[in-house]
């Protein structure tokens, strides 16, 4: 069994990530110059040099360095960019009081106000390019003894599926080789997701998608290939989840109990069923009835009742 | 029904419990006439094992009478004498075929769990933790046994209960230990653990044509089985060097095949069992191998270790050096009692063995907190406890 999973930010790459490195060097020049120059900055941006104000230029440019280091040292993490975004909303704060300021030169303030402007809506836009998620994605693999025309017939007809789920209450068919799930988590409201088959090659592939427009658009496909020496077919699962769904699954995929957990399951359950005719399920019969720690025992407990 | 329950560390008791049913088409529930308690049971007893849950019912040496059995069930009917392999298997799927039983990829409902601890699953067995599938075990009254139309054997009328229940575990799994052996004629046999497996150990090499056996135990009464029953010579480790003994016994060459059927929570003489607890109760190792490294360190050039004893996890110091250049063979495995059972069961029937020899004690089920606390701190010397419902 080998399972797989895949979720989080774009990688390495795109116009987010290009945008994000000449900001992350723009940010440590600015504030290199903030730093060691303050009373030249002081000047572009059309105040009187104080000390005070030498200082926060300074401290500015310790934030600056600092947003600049952690974008080009992490560039796929939106974080540093909104951390940036921030530090814009603070500059324009205080450019807003040095308007009020008698001693400056209004023109140079408003100029740099205006630089400032353009630079935040980079960042904005370079923040929200790099924190579009990709969808999350698992998969797994199981080797049955059968050949895939004994395998694939099974899945053709998705209301089969309940038995490997003890989460699922039903799949049931609508029209036009459309299915709608439901699940039920718990004592939880049911979740209902539709899909309808995309692809279809006997015996070698299916794949469904839920309809364009749903709020959680999922994808799954099951593969059979021959397996080498005779040994039966390879069935791969596959899941891709997008939506606010993916959101769950991320955590739930961290602590152990996630979509990939559930690829694995229901491929040991198929197999189970397809080898030997039968789920396998223990009997506990204990003296006592202890809170269930075994996310497989207790996924398995619904199923007895069906 | 009443069962033997796990509710903990060194805590059993016998509490009534719903009676088992027919959960799949091929289950079978089996009235228990004898069940027994295994050595590997005090490992569950003394909290050795992860994934045990309180109420959990212990037990997976049994045998009784069929009294229900599933729609695919064809082999059986109801009445039918049955021993119950402790590995469940389906018998179809790729290592069943192999013979591997107690590799079954079908029968465990937690294989993903197990596959987490050891890098892929393994069979259920019965009373044995929720890694191993958390199916109820036999000391009881009744038991649900899946698969019922591959494990159980059907027994003849006319043996006793005695003679065939260890067919459930013990004989078969001494027996593969001396299988693994690759036993030839004129090998020495040394065998670390006199309790039940290693008495079958060593009746076994005997059996597979080894000319000489010798076992390795602390305990007079076990040593004097193993001289007694078993024709074996045997070395107190407490009272003589067993490296020094061995060497002499050997002309210096160590014994041809040595067989571990101690496992994790070995003792050991000396300094080296301080070491060894120290390192489990600091979770630097799960298992106590004094036993294996000693059995490695002994074996001849050339020679084969096999290893009975249960492992649960990660040891130390294990002398993969002494293992390579000495060009060693290592065997292991639980055993595949299904494919064990009809041959064994035809040498007892021909006479050529008699398994009642290790059975020190009969209890009653009622009895099972106690039988555990005896066979534990061998009060009584006692070395194997049988246990009757009825």
């Amino acid at each position: 069994m080998v399972t797989q999973r895949e979720s989080g930010h774009r990688p390495r790459g795109g116009v987010g990530r290009q945008l994000a490195n000449g900001l992350g060097w723009f940010s440590i020049g600015l504030g290199v110059a903030e730093l060691v120059a303050p009373r030249a900055m002081e000047k572009v941006i059309g105040v009187r040099d104080r000390d005070r104000r030498r200082n926060v230029l300074r401290a500015y440019g310790m934030r600056e360095i600092a947003a600049g280091v952690g974008i080009l040292s992490m560039p796929s993490r939106p974080e540093w960019l909104w951390t940036r975004v921030a530090g814009d909303i603070v500059d324009l704060a205080s450019l807003g009081q040095a308007f009020a300021l008698r001693d400056a030169k209004r023109g140079r303030v408003a100029a740099a106000t205006a630089a400032v402007l353009g630079v935040t809506a980079l960042d904005v836009l370079c923040g929200t390019q790099l924190s579009r998620r990709k969808p999350f994605r698992a998969s797994a693999t199981v080797l049955i003894g059968k050949k895939p025309e004994e395998l694939y017939p099974f899945w053709r007809d998705l209301s089969n599926v309940v038995q490997l789920e003890p989460y699922l209450e039903s799949v049931r068919p609508l029209a036009d080789d459309r299915w709608r799930w439901t699940a039920r988590i718990g004592g939880g409201p049911a979740l209902e997701v539709d899909t309808e088959i995309v692809r279809d090659q006997p015996n070698q592939y299916i794949e469904w998608r839920s309809p364009e427009g749903s709020a959680t658009r999922l994808r799954a496909a099951i593969r059979f290939t021959p397996a080498a020496g005779d040994r039966g077919t390879l069935v791969r699962s596959e899941v891709e989840i997008d939506g606010p769904l993916a959101l769950l699954a991320k955590p739930a995929s961290a602590a152990g109990i996630g979509p990939e957990l559930r690829l694995e399951q229901h491929l040991r359950r198929f197999k189970q069923l397809m080898e030997t005719g039968e789920i396998a399920r223990a009997y506990r019969g204990q003296a006592t009835q202890p809170r269930p720690r075994f996310e497989t025992t207790r996924g398995l407990e619904p199923a007895l009742s069906h | 029904m009443k069962a033997t329950c796990w509710m903990g560390k060194e805590e059993v008791r016998v509490e009534n419990v719903p009676d088992p049913t027919i959960l799949n088409p091929r289950d079978a529930i089996v009235k228990i006439t004898a069940t027994a308690i295994c050595g590997s049971d005090l490992h569950l007893y003394n909290g050795f094992i992860p994934s045990m849950e309180k109420g959990d019912i212990l037990g997976h040496e049994f045998m009784g009478e069929v009294v229900e059995v599933g729609p695919a069930v064809k082999n059986l009917k109801r009445g039918d004498r049955v021993v119950v392999p402790f590995p469940i298997a389906c018998g179809s799927c790729f290592f069943c075929r192999k013979g591997l039983f107690s590799t079954c990829e079908n029968s465990n409902p937690n294989w993903v769990l197990a596959e987490k601890m050891w890098g892929h699953g393994v069979a259920g067995v019965y009373g044995y933790s929720h890694l191993l599938g958390g199916y109820a075990g036999g000391q009881a009254e009744y038991a649900r046994v899946p698969f019922a139309d591959v494990g159980p054997l059907k027994i003849p009328d006319e043996l006793p209960d005695d003679k065939v229940l260890f067919l459930s575990d013990i004989f078969p799994t001494g027996y593969m230990a001396a299988d693994m052996c690759g036993i030839e004629p004129g090998d020495t046999v040394a065998v670390w653990g006199c309790g039940p497996v290693g008495q079958f150990a060593m009746a076994s090499a005997f059996l597979l044509g080894a000319e000489r056996v010798i076992g390795i135990d602390r305990f007079p009464e076990r040593l004097r089985m193993a001289r007694e029953k078993v024709g074996a010579d045997t070395i107190n480790y407490e009272e003589s060097d067993v490296h020094e003994t061995l060497q002499d016994l050997t002309g210096g060459i160590g014994p041809d095949r040595c067989i571990d059927a101690v496992g994790m929570e070995a003792h050991a003489p000396g300094p080296i069992d301080m070491y060894d607890r120290a390192k489990t109760a600091l979770m630097m190792e799960t298992d106590r191998p004094f036993a294996l490294r000693q059995a490695i360190m002994n074996c001849r050039n050339g020679g084969t270790v096999s290893v009975a004893g249960v492992y649960g996890g990660f040891i130390d110091k294990f002398p993969m050096g002494s293992l390579m250049n000495r060009s060693l063979t290592v065997r292991t495995g639980q055993a595949h009692v299904q494919r064990y059972m009809r041959p064994l069961l035809e040498r007892i029937q021909a006479g050529d063995i008699d398994p009642s020899f290790v059975i020190t004690h009969h209890m009653k089920l009622d009895q099972a907190p106690e039988a555990y606390r005896m066979f534990r701190d061998k009060q009584d010397e006692c070395i194997k406890v049988v246990l009757n419902p009825n």
